[in-house]
Order: C-alpha cells, then structure tokens, then sequence
C-alpha cells in the first residue's frame, strides 16, 4: 500500500532535469531512482515532470474564525491540488494564533486532516496589538515553526526589535509584514496614473520599502535574521539587495500575483485583484521576475487569502483585500513565465519548494534517494479550466476564475502516500 | 450617427461625436423644458429607480423632473450610508429593485465603479450620477452644454478649473471632455489637492491663481470641502480663501468675455465671494437648468431614443 513506482519521470530539481526515470518509493522514502526499463510496473507519468512537494512559505486557513471563507480541512486540499505538502499558516484568524493552546488545535486539526504538513506561525504580539510579545518558548513547544503578525505588521519599532530579538533565540522563521500603515491607510490601490484615472484612493508605493527599510535595519542591528514576506516593488527588491551584499541575513518572498499582473487591471473595478501589497507598474512586475532569476528573491509565496464571493462582488471601497492561490499558483506560473521563456522551471522548483523548505528547515525538497518523498506530478501540456469544480478551497475568489492555464498537477504525494489525484 | 450606448457610465469611453450628439439632443429638450406645458410621452410606460447612496439635492430633483418631463414613472431611493452597514449587499438592493421590473437605473454612490459594478450585472440601463472621485458624467455634460451657449468652438478656448480636483469626479469627467476637443486645461490648487499623477491628462498647473485667472475664457470653480481641512491637506481656509478662492477684487481682473461656473452646491465667501455667484459673469444657475436638459436627452437615447 505504501509502495508507489513511478514510471518514465521527468524529474525536475531545483538544480537539474533528468528525464526517463523511474522513482521507487517504499514506506514513505524514495528508495530507488533509476533508468526507465520498459518491463518495470508502476504508474506511467511520461511527458510529465515529477518535482518536489511544494512548500507554501505564506497562506491564509481562516480557521478558527472564518469557516465560512475557508477551513484546514478545505485549505489543506486545494493545496494538494496544487502541488503543495508543507503550508504555512499565518495567525491573523479570529481569535488570532498568539498562544500555545491555539497552536496546539492548529496542530490537532492537521492530525485530523493526516495528508498533509501545516507549519504553524505564531503571532509576534498578543492579538498582534503591537503592544506585548507573545509566549513563543511555549509556543514552539506546542509546535510553531515561526512567528509573524501577518496582515497588520508590528507597527512599533520598539515592540518589534524586542520581538525580533526574543524570537532570535529559536532560529526559526520570522515573516515580516512591512506596511507603513501611516502612508497606506484610507487607499484602495497603488497610486498612480491608474488610481487617479480610476478615481480610487492611491496608496503610495513608499509605504512598503519604507517599512522593509525600518525592519532590514532592525534586523541587521540586532544580527538576527528576518524574512520580507510578499514584496511588490523595484525598490523593495533593491533595498534587500542592497542589505543582503552586506550579510545581513535576510530573505523575502513573493507573489504568483506580483510576478503576473500589473496595476492597469483596475480600470476593470474588478475585486479579484484588489490584495495587499496592491499591485503595481509593469517595470515593477518585470524588476521581480528578474529578482526571481537573478536569486535576490528566495521563495514565491501564495498567501492565499480566500474571500467569499458575496464579499468580493461589491463596491470596489467595501471589497476585502485578498486573493486564493494554493490550486493556481504552479499552473499560472508554468503558463505565463516558464512557458514563456521568462523563468526557468528549475527556478519554479527552486522558489516554490526548495528553497522554503530549507528556511523552515524542513524535509528537504530534493528528489533524490533516502529522502521523504512528497512529490507531484505535473503535466506541462493538459489545459485546465479554473472553475467550480477545479477549485478545491471553499473559496473561488481569484482573477483566474473562468480562465485556462496551462499544466495540471496529475498526482501530489505526502511521505509516500497518494493525497491528490485529478479526476480524469 | 447611431447610438448604440445602453449605459452611460463615463465621459472617458465617449467619443466626441457621441457628447456632441448628446449635446444636439440637449439643445431639443431644452425647447421642451422652456415650453409652458413639458412633458413629451418619449418614456411612458417606462419605471426609472433613482438610486442615491450619497446625498444629493440638485441632482435628484434634475433627474426626477427629467424623467417626469420624459413621462416615465420614477421612484427615488436615498440612503445616506452604504447598504452594506445594513447587511444588504449593493448588489442584492439593486436585484430586488430590477424584480419589480424596472427599466432604468440612476445611481450615485460614493465608492469609484459602483455604476460600472451594477451596469454588468443588471438588465437595466444604468446612469452614473456620480461615483466616488471617479466620474460625474452628467454634470460634464451639462457644463458643456453650457459653454456651447456662450462659445460656438471649444478647441480654441482656454479653461481653468479651480480648487479641489483631487477629489473631483466632476474635475475628472472635465478633464476627460475638454480632452477629446483638444481644449487647453489649466489646474489650480493647493499641491495637496492636486493628484500627484496627471500623465494621462492632457494639463497645465499653475498654481498662482492670480496668473491662472487672467487669460481663461471658462473659469471652473470646484467646492472645497472643509473635511479636507481636517485630513491635513490645508492649513485653515483662511489661507485658502486667500490664495485659491475667486474673491471679488480678482473677479474684477477675469477676461469681460469669460463665464463663472460651478457644479453646486456653493459655499458663498470661501471658493467664490458671495457676490461673484450673483454676478454677470456667473453661469451657475444656467448650469442647473440644463442639467434638466441634458439628463432628458440622456434617459431618451438610453431608451433607444424613440418617441412613443
């Protein structure tokens, strides 16, 4: 039962492709890999690339609070549709994830669900008030993988760098929300030619490198590392880059979102792609793709932010911020970059499972033989349809609703076992 | 030409021989409004919802009297906060209004795109009566039709529009007209109440109002909102009156030929001294009643410009 053989693979790693292989899988490990002969049994997946389990260093359960929108039983499948076996939860849920006791139900509910990995942040500050740190010893004992106020930001430096510097003592991940709140507060979308044209307010594109800027400095003043989640510009990108050819130990992710669209969509008022960071100018999208390429970027993150539909279609003002992404993120990158020319698969992989997994320091996601094997199966030329159907998350709340991509992840495997498999 | 609009949501996707046949249509129905009896029967029959989530005086009443002068029958919904607070989704009023089988939509709301959001999602024809600081078409129109009465060519004028344009749809649906003539457009305003992105206007600033004054055929004077004081975009309207409103000793320095407009309603004595409003100068209450006009002209093209 635990024993899965796959066939003809291409396996693609972070640092190369082979193809014609066959990967042998016993009790949870990859025990084989070796060339396609044509008399061995298993699940032929020719023409398609096996890659490592995905890792999602930055998404949104919802639970508790807001089952409506979406749980850890609905989230945890539409990631493995997606390719996913580790996720990051953020705390920003209702109550938020600032004690012991909420990770261990987040833990309780991941035991539940059984096929798949959830990496728990705890908050920085009770209720992320920015006010008071959180127990965090107690809460990486209770099992949290990193901390962060995810949504809000610590919006005092001073709370910040004490959390920043108790949190140093666990080496695990810090993920930083980096928003001068005082600049983007009262705005709907990047302001720009587009916000004016658009009559909505603007949110000057300042009030993200500002904040990264103010927190970099923290981190480099205390030696501590820090990680820059969901960042939106150029000058974002170059104010990391500038602290990373220092040493000091920073990393950042971005968005599926960021990498794809730019801000000209607001003349549509459509919703879906209304989010934070607020997207921005083309030169902007194209500074990121290169900042993916050229290795300043560490991860691509989805924060799926799963928003009902009788949320979402409203006035534009009155429209929650936020967009899903567990079920279109490999499918919409592999179309619109890799298909493109524009990014390199192995970088994908890279970005979107090796990389996150070493900074959560997790099972390493490298296809090769001993390791744990949370794989997917991905086939690069069947078309796919984002509907109802396709969409796991109890949320359909993304600009690619109604639209085709192309690959479709066939197959996700957690520690061996088969978790997801595409409904032919 | 033939008009094939269902919705009118922006001044932006009209071409000019859409506004100039507007404006030919505005001219007729003003021969209506003048006559001692105005109703014409072009939409009986016809259920108009007038669907006002900002508060509005001058503009309902000119929407309600065109409808009535047009003989559709017209209800008016005001709220002055969004739906939303009452746990009733736009959307939602909006569906149940149209399941009473109503024709039309007139809607002003305070969030951008809300005439858009309803236009494609209703049956109805939609009108945008103003949506946040996006665009006031209608009151576009009226202005235009009421420099057409005082200046037969708009290409060769030189407008100014004075005052918050930050904030102004009405500022925007200007912009977007005088655009498509080719007509040159000066801004004046305190930097704060200017938008810091204006590549896609074709524009000037000044920002000394005695220079921006002197040579304009059109002067605009927007009204300043006191809330602004409060965000911190200026200082006291002390000052403001000082150095941006058309006090009386500057209206004395405007061109003789030059018309006074504002899109109502005044604040006497702070955008505009008290007696520059009364003055000969001033078009404002011409403005008003075509407004009527040009919102008739607007409901019978929306409705296939057919007579019953």
């Amino acid at each position: 039962m635990n024993n899965i053989t796959l066939k003809n693979c291409t396996i693609v790693n972070f640092d190369k492709i082979e193809k014609n292989k066959d990967i042998v899988i016993k009790n949870g490990i990859i025990t084989e890999i070796k060339n396609h002969s044509s008399n061995s049994k298993g699940i032929d997946v020719k023409g398609m690339y096996v890659i490592p389990g995905l890792v999602d260093m930055h998404s949104h359960l919802r639970e508790p609070g807001e089952e409506f929108k979406e749980d850890v039983f609905s989230g945890s499948s539409a990631a493995l549709s997606g390719g996913f076996t580790s996720i990051a939860v953020m705390p920003n849920t209702n109550p938020p994830i600032d004690n012991p006791q909420s990770i261990l139900f987040i833990k309780k509910r991941e035991s539940e669900f059984k096929n798949i990995e959830l990496l728990p942040l705890g908050a920085l500050t009770k209720k992320m008030e920015s006010v008071e740190i959180t127990e965090m010893y107690d809460m990486i004992r209770a099992g949290a993988k990193g901390f962060s106020d995810d949504g809000k930001g610590t919006t005092n430096p001073r709370v910040f760098m004490n959390a920043l510097r108790y949190a140093s003592r666990f080496n695990c991940l810090v993920s930083v929300h980096c928003e001068e709140r005082q600049l983007s507060e009262g705005g709907q979308i990047n302001e720009s030619d587009v916000s004016i044209k658009a009559g909505l307010p603007g949110i000057p594109r300042i009030e993200e490198d500002i904040a990264i800027y103010r927190n970099l400095r923290i981190a480099s003043y205390l030696n501590t590392s820090i990680h820059i989640a969901h960042i939106s510009t150029s000058d974002s990108l170059n104010i990391i880059h500038d602290f990373k050819k220092k040493k000091v130990k920073a990393t950042c992710e971005v968005t599926p979102h960021h990498l794809l669209f730019d801000e000209s969509i607001h003349s549509t008022y459509d919703t879906n792609y209304k989010m934070k960071p607020s997207l921005k100018s083309r030169a902007d999208v194209n500074a990121l793709i290169n900042g993916i390429n050229s290795g300043i970027i560490d991860a691509i993150a989805t924060d799926h932010a799963p928003h009902q539909i009788y949320e979402k279609e409203v006035e534009f003002i009155y429209a929650p911020f936020g967009i899903t992404g567990f079920e279109t993120a490999l499918p919409s990158l592999y179309t619109n970059l890799v298909k493109t020319n524009k990014v390199d698969l192995k970088t994908i992989v890279k970005l979107l499972a090796y990389n996150p997994a070493k900074l959560f320091n997790i099972d390493e996601r490298i296809i090769k033989i001993g390791n744990t094997a949370n794989l997917a199966v991905f086939n690069p030329d069947k078309e796919i349809v984002v509907d109802r159907k396709f969409l796991k998350s109890r949320s359909v709340n993304t600009p690619f609703f109604g639209k085709k991509l192309f690959g479709s992840v066939e197959m996700t495997i957690f520690k061996g076992k088969s978790v997801f498999k595409k409904e032919s | 030409m033939n008009w094939s609009r269902r919705h009118l949501l922006s001044i932006e996707e009209l071409s000019k021989e859409e506004i100039e046949h507007i404006l030919e249509n505005s001219f007729s129905f003003k021969e209506v409004l003048l006559r001692p009896i105005k109703k014409v029967p072009a939409l009986r029959g016809k259920t108009v919802v007038n669907l006002f989530f900002e508060p509005s005086t001058r503009t309902l009443i000119s929407f309600s009297l065109a409808e009535k002068h047009l003989s559709a029958d017209s209800v008016n919904v005001s709220t002055s906060s969004s739906s939303v607070k009452k746990g009733e989704t736009l959307l939602d009023t909006a569906k149940n209004i149209e399941s009473m089988k109503t024709d039309m939509v007139v809607i002003r709301h305070s969030s951008a795109g809300a005439a858009k959001f309803l236009a494609e999602r209703l049956n109805s024809n939609v009108i945008n009566a103003g949506d946040g600081t996006h665009e006031h078409p209608t009151q576009a129109l009226l202005d235009f039709m009421t420099i057409r009465e005082h200046y037969k060519d708009f290409k060769n004028l030189k407008v100014l529009i004075l005052g918050d344009i930050l904030h102004s749809r009405v500022a925007r649906s200007l912009m977007w007209g005088f655009m498509k003539y080719k007509t040159k457009v000066t801004l004046c305003a305190p930097p704060t109440l200017l938008p810091l992105y204006l590549n896609d206007f074709n524009v000037e600033v000044e920002y000394d109002i005695d220079k921006a004054i002197k040579d304009k055929d059109v002067i605009y004077i927007l009204r300043m909102q006191l809330e602004r004081q409060e965000k911190g975009l200026f200082p006291s309207l002390r000052e403001y009156i000082k150095d941006f409103s058309m006090t009386y000793e500057r209206y004395q320095t405007v061109k003789d030929r030059s018309i006074i407009m504002h899109p109502g309603p005044i604040n006497r004595g702070v955008e505009l001294d008290g007696t520059v409003a009364d003055s000969g100068k001033s078009v404002i209450l011409e403005q008003v009643t075509n407004g009527v006009a040009v919102r008739m002209a607007i409901l019978y093209l929306l409705n296939g410009g057919k007579n019953e």
